[in-house]
């Protein structure tokens, strides 16, 4: 079932080049095959040292990823991944975030086409995230630690080379975003007041799961001057609020609101659950409706919402998001007096999915799926 | 759409010309690489009400001919 050498044999399943690192990059990237950095060259070896983290059918589609509908199959995954500078035991993390990604109410046909810069945001929870040391303090969603970039490279160079998003054919973003790289970080659980993510969305605690949205990059909130948890939330509601943002013109939208633990720690001693939070938020992440172009309101809003905007005037308040629990909030960051909104691409549902082994069996560890793989192979 | 195309009805796809990619490489991953495209000129957002009566009488005469040469 698992023999990597009756694959490669396969017609166009693999090419033999030069043993130069060099002229290997400058092939891939002339073929397309790149996000424009350079990659490690997926020889046979390091694809099946990939796949021994693997226990599934390695030449076994786990989804097809939009908009070609390639079939992401472990090998093609685990190529990518060795190209992206993944460590072995960050795969099952890269499996469950593209069976998450392949979800249909996530749209990824609608991410990966679009104009709009939208990329998928990965956030992990769980025991696994602590094992693979996937940063969540200091820089977490920006660069510096090997398993947020390469796991999050991994996916991304997943959906161009399987999912045929390459720039101006599958993918029409009109600039994309920084995000287009890599785009992962783990909450952080031990300085979060609240419940974290997963628990949050019917996980138990002990679970590893991934939790992907289709994410803008991070819109900072920088307060330091409140003091309570109102002031704080009246500050991330304001910077939520904005004109050109893909969520208010979107039926059901999900955006998300990164709270930093400092941030995170006053909210919560003012008596804030999440639901509080949310609730709070929802109602105060509002525009009046003059400020948004005269055009865009008789274009779109009227058109679109004529109840609620129809006879009203020009003041009437617009929502950033239509339920409070529609928004996903996430403890993420080190020290600091900053939070961030993260809007997002508007027709997209959050997926979570548990990293499982094939078995549909919890996995607390991902050592479990390298004994498991052994297991498959003997 | 080109489900509709493979069923057996006539079908177009209208796009703008920096969809045209786009639209051919979908119409392959789904079993419909002959699907005719009707070109009209980009954009579609941010444009007046005579702009886009423009763009439609621009797209209706090809439409036409195309759904005569597909009924034969």
């Amino acid at each position: 079932m698992n023999d990597i050498l009756s694959y490669i044999d396969k017609v166009g399943a693999s090419i033999e080049v030069e043993n130069d690192y060099v002229a290997i990059n400058d092939l891939y990237h002339h073929r397309g095959w790149t996000d424009g950095l350079p990659i490690i060259p997926p020889t046979e070896k390091l694809v099946e040292e990939m796949l021994s983290y693997c226990d599934r059918p390695w030449d076994s589609p786990i989804a097809k990823i939009a908009p070609r509908y390639g079939e992401a199959t472990p090998i093609r995954l685990a190529t990518n991944a060795v190209m992206a500078g993944c460590r072995p035991e960050y795969f099952p993390v890269v499996v469950a975030a593209i069976e998450a990604l392949c979800e249909e109410p996530f749209n990824l046909y609608g991410l990966q086409a679009t104009t709009h810069l939208v990329s998928p945001l990965i956030i992990v929870n769980g025991p696994i995230a602590k094992e693979l040391g996937i940063n969540s303090g200091y820089n977490a969603l920006g660069s510096g630690c090997r398993s947020n970039a390469t796991i999050g490279r991994a996916v991304r160079l997943s959906l161009v080379n399987i999912g045929g998003a390459q720039s101006g054919a599958g993918d029409m973003a009109t600039f994309g975003s920084p995000a287009k790289y890599s785009y992962l970080a783990a909450e952080n659980e031990a300085d979060s007041p609240w419940e974290p993510l997963h628990v949050e969305r019917g996980y138990a605690q002990w679970a590893s799961t991934v939790t992907v949205i289709g994410a803008e990059c991070p819109h900072n909130v920088n307060d330091h001057q409140s003091i309570t948890g109102v002031g704080i939330l009246k500050m991330i509601a304001g910077t939520m609020a904005t004109t050109g943002n893909n969520d208010v013109y979107n039926i059901e939208p999900h955006p998300a609101i990164v709270i930093g633990p400092e941030h995170a720690k006053t909210i919560a001693a003012d008596g804030f659950s999440k639901a509080d939070v949310k609730r709070y938020i929802f109602e105060n992440a509002v525009l009046p409706l003059q400020r948004f172009s005269q055009e865009n309101i008789e274009r779109r809003f009227l058109v679109t919402c004529k109840d609620r905007y129809g006879d009203a005037n020009s003041s009437v308040p617009v929502p950033m998001v239509q339920r409070a629990e529609d928004l996903l909030v996430v403890v993420i960051g080190g020290p600091g007096k900053h939070s961030a909104v993260i809007p997002t691409f508007g027709v997209t549902v959050p997926i979570t999915r548990e990293i499982q082994l094939a078995n549909g069996k919890r996995a607390s560890s991902v050592e479990e799926f390298k004994i498991a793989c052994s297991d498959s192979l003997n | 759409m080109c489900e509709l195309a493979k069923r057996g009805l006539s079908s177009v796809v209208i796009c703008s010309a920096p969809f045209v990619p786009l639209a051919k490489a979908q119409a392959r991953v789904f079993g419909a690489p002959d699907l005719p495209l009707v070109v009209i000129p980009h954009p579609l957002g941010g444009i007046s009400q005579e702009e886009i009566h423009g763009r439609a009488h621009h797209a209706v005469p090809q439409i036409m001919e195309l759904v005569k040469e597909l009924r034969g």
